[in-house]
């Protein structure tokens, strides 16, 4: 990869949920509309490593793209075997394009499907309405394997905010062994740029693959709550006083130095 | 000046909202960045986003520490506020090019390093302050930059950077201060398998005329400047830390509820039971 190309793609992994029209566009004008395409390259395969949620007009409803439901001789397309559809996607407006309907040979079988219902139904308590897209993908190479992503989403720009959680999980079905990571971005841009990021890898084991996913995605939760009130009570708060230990604001002017006076003379200097 | 008709405007602008959308805790790298894919727009860019304080020590003056930004730079060396020096120490025909403020401004840059860091030790308790001017046109005016810096090795620091100018009014009776603070704040949490960042910068302008009481003798100007200077700034620094609390515990947290909340699922659940409930009685 040419360095140029490096530093495009290091900026794109960057970029927060919702706003990579916005960083395409930067990018376009820092450098050159001639770009684009690279630039575009760069945003593709960020979408498919992280897995994004895509919409698809046909069916008004979300998908998902990752490299688990990438088509294996068309890498540019994806499936989604339970809405039963193949499709591109145009990757900087998160669009399926070309969708093909009613495609069954990927479908999933009984117990993948019960699978996918239960994991539905867990998402529904666990997630606030209509943000989160699950997906169950079987693989093909690895019959034991499972992968499940849930994508949960709420875009804002208008207000200043934008927020993701992600979800990726492989689940061995012999082994019974489930293996990923969540990742979590917030952003907050009104007059500055604050964001909050966490993540947490994930190794479990038990039967009850939604039963695991629900216990390790409340846990987490539960700790970064925690975590917010830790940072608050204890870092923030020792970094800077609301007020001086006084109770009183300062006594700006000449007068200023009897503080240090008085300090010295409380040491007994 | 239109940033349409200026291609140069235009990188600018473009530069200053990706840095503001891309993540915070890696602003000087994506500065960088941004200036090799632009190599033009690397004095505008690094005069104009403000990053994490620099800490130098000061060998006149028994090693103390002073904070650095662009403001006090010159080729790659820092002024002290301490002994009014270059460190590292530059060439004898470099520093004949070197800004220092004139000697009357220098006076009150002294008193105001003594004022801000009386002032930083009551409110921050540790950490390092540096206060740095410099002359404009107009004799009376002045501008310059206080800085703040409490850091606890990787996991939490605090950055404040005030940039004022003061600008004389109605002949010298009264002044208009006009600041722009940005506060950037980094706290972060590693744990086993499980890490935590909150991060980034918050940006405000104040403007506010205040008269210097009368005051007419130089020292009595400094004085009339510093209060007027301190009580803004500390104003300025209860509002922000307020404004920081909530944007980083509230804000940040009750957007991370809009994407995932079992919690009020519990008592969404809670709810339905209840109108089930009264459904129910109300069937009797």
């Amino acid at each position: 990869m040419s360095e140029f190309k490096e530093i495009i793609n290091e900026i794109i992994n960057d970029a927060p949920p919702g706003e990579t029209q916005e960083v395409y566009a930067d990018l376009l004008k820092i450098t050159s509309e001639a770009n684009a395409d690279t630039v575009l390259e760069c945003i593709e395969s960020r979408n498919v490593k992280t897995v994004t949620r895509v919409f698809i007009p046909e069916l008004d409803q979300f998908s998902l793209v990752s490299e688990f439901n990438a088509d294996k001789d068309e890498r540019a397309k994806f499936w989604d075997p339970v809405a039963m559809c193949r499709f591109a996607v145009d990757h900087l407006h998160l669009k399926a394009v070309d969708v093909e309907l009613d495609v069954q040979e990927k479908a999933l079988n009984d117990a993948q499907g019960k699978l996918y219902e239960d994991l539905k139904k867990y998402v529904t308590g666990a997630y606030p309405n209509d943000v989160a897209t699950v997906g169950v993908f079987p693989q093909e190479e690895e019959e034991d394997v499972i992968r499940i992503c849930i994508v949960a989403e709420k875009l804002n720009p208008a207000n200043y905010w934008n927020g993701s959680w992600k979800s990726k999980y492989h689940y061995n079905v012999k082994e019974e062994t489930l293996e990923g990571e969540i990742n979590v971005y917030v952003h907050y841009f009104e007059d500055g740029n604050v964001n909050f990021q966490s993540g947490k890898e994930v190794k479990l084991q038990g039967s009850d693959v939604v039963q695991l996913i629900k216990e390790v995605e409340t846990q987490f939760e539960n700790e970064l709550m925690t975590s917010f009130t830790d940072l608050n009570e204890k870092q923030f708060k020792n970094l800077r006083r609301r007020l001086p230990i006084t109770r009183s604001k300062v006594n700006w002017g000449k007068a200023i130095g009897n503080y240090r006076l008085g300090r010295d003379a409380a040491q007994g200097l | 000046m239109s940033t349409e008709n200026n291609p140069q405007d235009a990188k600018y602008d473009a530069a200053l909202d990706l840095l503001r959308r891309l993540d915070p805790t890696k602003v000087a790298e994506n500065l960088n960045k941004i200036i090799k894919l632009e190599p033009s727009l690397a004095e505008d860019l690094l005069s104009s986003v403000d990053t994490p304080l620099d800490v130098k020590k000061d060998p006149h003056s028994s090693q103390r520490e002073y904070l650095c930004c662009d403001y006090n730079r010159d080729i790659d060396s820092h002024r002290s506020p301490w002994s009014n020096e270059y460190f590292p120490e530059l060439s004898k025909e470099d520093l004949e090019e070197s800004p220092f403020p004139s000697d009357n401004l220098r006076q009150l840059e002294i008193i105001m390093n003594d004022s801000f860091d009386v002032y930083r030790d009551l409110y921050y308790e540790g950490g390092i302050s540096s206060v740095y001017l410099w002359d404009l046109d107009n004799d009376e005016d002045f501008a310059g930059v206080v800085l703040f810096k409490k850091g606890n090795q990787s996991s939490s620091n605090w950055d404040s950077i005030h940039v004022l100018e003061a600008t004389s009014e109605d002949g010298g009776a009264n002044f208009t201060y006009r600041i722009t603070t940005t506060i950037i704040l980094h706290l972060d949490k590693d744990e086993q398998e499980r890490k935590m960042t909150l991060s980034g910068n918050l940006t405000r302008q104040t403007e506010k005329e205040a008269s210097l009481n009368g005051a007419s003798t130089m020292e009595q100007i400094h004085i009339a400047h510093i209060t007027n200077l301190g009580t803004l700034i500390e104003d300025i620094e209860l509002q922000m830390r307020n404004l920081l609390e909530t944007v980083y515990f509230e804000k940040t947290r009750d957007i991370f509820h809009e994407v995932k909340n079992s919690v009020v699922d519990a008592a969404t659940l809670h709810k339905d039971a209840q109108t089930e409930v009264i459904k129910g009685l109300q069937g009797l």
